[in-house]
Formats: C-alpha cells, structure tokens, sequence
C-alpha cells in the first residue's frame, strides 16, 4: 500500500501550494493521508487542489482499486 | 491449512488454492507512516501543569544530542510545537520591522534623523525594567506579558514625543537653549504625563488581583512596566539632553523626583546609552539643537576626542549616582547622581 497507492499520491499532493505537513500511515489494504494547509489557503481551493492532484495520480495508481481515492 | 481451502474455478470444479498460487511466511510491516514521503515515527507528548513548552522543546533537543542519531535521520517537531519555534523566529523579526517603522514615522515627523533615535533609545531601558518587574514577580514571558511591554513601550514612546515635542518648539520659536528647552517641556507635560502612567498602572491593578486567568498575567507585566515607564521618563531628560550636548543641568531637568530611586536601578545602563548616544550626535550634526546652541558643540568636542576620559567620565558619574555623590570632571562637565539634591 505504502508504495503503490500512497507514494504516488504524495508525490502529486507535495506539489500543491500551501502545504505545511503531510502524514500518511499506511496498513494492509488501506492508507490514509492528512494534509495540513497553511492558514492564509481558502479551504475550498485547497480541496479543488487536492482533487487535481488525486486525478494526476490516477494513471499512476494500481488499475484494480476497489474505489478511487476519496 | 492454506493447502486445505479450495475455491470454485470457471469449470465448476474446485481447485486447491496452491494449484495457482505460492505462499511463504515472512515478516513485513503492519503499518507504514510516513512525513512529507519519507518514512517517519512520531512521538506525541502533553505538558505537565505548569510546565512551558520553550523548557519542553529544549529538553527534547537535549536529548535528541545525547541520542546522535545518524546524519539520515532528522528530527522536526510538529503541531503546538513547531508552531511555537515558528513563532520565536518571527518574534524578533517583527519587533526589529516595529522599530524601524517607528523610526521612519517619526523621523518623517520631526524632519531629522536625530531625534527618533532619541526618543526610540527609551525603549531599551523600558525594555529592562519590564523584564526586572516580571522577574521580581516571578511571572513568566508569556504572550500576555508581551502584551503588557507592548502596552509600556507605547506609553513610554508617547511619553517622549510629547515632552521632546514641546521641547522642539520652544526651541524654535523662543529661541530656548536645548537644556532650558527641555528642562520647560517636562515642567510642563509632567501633569500628562503623571496622568496616563497612572492611568495605566491603576487601569491594571484589577486585573492583577484576578487569578488563573490570562488577563492576571496581563496585569502582573502591565502595572510594574507603567511604574517603571517613569522611571525611564528620567532616562528620556537624559537623553534628550545629550542629544544636545550638554549634561551639566540635567538632573535639574527631571521633574519625577520621586521617581529617582527606581531609576538608579538602571542608571549604569542609561549612561551606556547616554554615551553611545553622543558619539551619534558627533557624527551627524544635523540636529537642530546643535546648531541652536554653539556653544553645546563647544563642549562636546573635547569630550568626544578623549575616549578614554569619556569612558573614566561615565563610571564616575555612574558611581556617583548609585552612591549619591557629585563627580565633577573636565572643566566645562559636570554631572550628578540622582539622589542628591
């Protein structure tokens, strides 16, 4: 999980502006990243980001996802 | 017992899963967290009651040196923590950027380059006498007693453009000597003065009898910082009169007598200032009370070309005011303690 499905995915948020901290912890069949945004980041514009950044990573991503990252 | 399960194939007879598939055993992790794309652990800690987080955060690093972990292995502090060291970095920044402001407002006001400096150079000693007060009342400095020195310098500055104010137009239009200048202006906005400083010592004492809150603390810097911006009032006659060059009458200018005891606590500091300050004048005769008064130059020449007799000079004179005597020294100077008159 933690390099198949979280590294690219971290590789495409790490480019998003604002961004002050990003954790991921990944288990069997599960990851989940937290994101922390700088203060002055409107928090819908981080989210249209974070979108963005899931869709570019798409591609990158293991074919047989039971479920696109949410 | 993976060997025992079978699973229906496309056919409809059942087929042992190792017919099509390989296992072994082996260890891999159960979790993998990770910080910015690299692998990372993180550990959480609370503050005792009582305890700060700057003693937190030092105790950490201390131990963080004692481990000498591997040059691959980096250690950040996150969350409350990070925050925290944020904003120790930006503290002194934003108060450096606070003074030159105030250094451009006021130098665009007063059209020279001089006095700003004299009147911003009150700020060290009120900065001194803050930190004294906290420590005498053994508070911390926290954020709400930065508040209150915030709240002091404010009041100590406003203290200095109103007295150096007055003393620049009598200056100018009544053709005062700086040192009778200044001498008037303080006879004259001492009231004022008086006023807001008490204003703001007793405007803080409620707060101070409150326990347990943030607003205690407020008053625990607040109310000594505004006794001790009296103090540095003194300092401010001082200044402004070796700004012009002449020290001979300034212990006549102070008008606080009562306020004469506090002051000797920092008097040696306020003499470093005085001296530092004089040097300035030397190099930039810009200020209009040098050329108001000739004869201040007269007397400041000397005294800046013998270095050596300028440092004897101010220890005397610092001596003399922590025991209360008059030094007097090289012809034209001659200086006072606070306590002896």
């Amino acid at each position: 999980m933690a390099s198949a499905v979280a590294a690219p995915l971290e590789r495409q948020f790490a480019h998003m502006a604002g961004l002050t901290e990003m954790t991921s912890a990944s288990y069997l069949g599960f990851t989940s990243i937290t994101l922390q945004f700088d203060l002055s980041r409107n928090i819908d514009g981080a989210a249209r980001d974070v979108q963005a950044a899931i869709n570019a990573a798409r591609a990158n991503l293991p074919s047989n996802l039971p479920q696109n990252p949410t | 017992m993976l060997n025992n399960i079978y699973v229906n194939s496309s056919s409809g007879g059942p087929v042992p899963l190792s017919a099509f598939t390989h296992f072994e055993s082996g260890t891999a992790p159960l979790a993998i967290n990770r910080q910015g794309q690299f692998p990372s652990v993180t550990i959480s800690f609370n503050l005792a009651p009582g305890a700060a987080l700057g003693e937190a955060t030092n105790a950490i690093e201390k131990v963080q040196k004692e481990l000498a972990m591997p040059l691959s292995v980096q250690a950040t502090f996150q969350g409350a923590a990070a925050a925290f060291q944020a904003s120790l970095k930006n503290e002194v920044w934003l108060l450096l950027a606070a003074v030159v402001a105030v250094y451009i407002v006021l130098g665009v006001l007063y059209e020279s380059y001089i006095h700003p400096i004299t009147i911003l150079s009150t700020l060290p000693s009120a900065g001194v006498g803050a930190i004294l007060a906290l420590l005498l009342c053994r508070s911390e400095l926290g954020v709400v007693a930065l508040i209150g020195i915030i709240l002091l310098i404010g009041i100590v500055k406003k203290n200095a453009i109103m007295m150096i104010d007055f003393a620049l137009d009598a200056e100018r239009n009544e053709h005062k000597k700086p040192v009778d200048a200044i001498y008037q202006a303080c006879l004259l906005r001492f009231r004022p003065i008086m006023m807001t400083t008490f204003a703001a010592l007793f405007g803080g004492l409620p707060s101070r009898s409150a326990t347990g809150s943030a607003l205690s603390y407020a008053g625990h810097s607040a109310s000594p910082s505004s006794a001790v911006c009296s103090l540095v009032r003194c300092s401010r006659c001082i200044q402004r009169q070796s700004s012009t060059s002449s020290l001979i009458d300034w212990r006549r200018s102070s008008p606080a007598r009562a306020q004469r005891n506090e002051a000797r606590m920092v008097f040696l500091r306020l003499r470093r200032h005085e001296l530092s300050f004089i040097k300035g004048q030397s190099a930039s005769r810009t200020d209009s009370s040098a050329r108001a008064r000739p004869a201040g130059e007269g007397i400041s020449a000397p005294f800046i070309r013998r270095p050596i007799a300028t440092v004897l000079l101010t220890a005397a004179v610092a001596l003399a005011g922590i025991v209360g005597v008059s030094a007097t020294a090289d012809g034209a100077f001659a200086a006072s303690g606070f306590s002896n008159d």
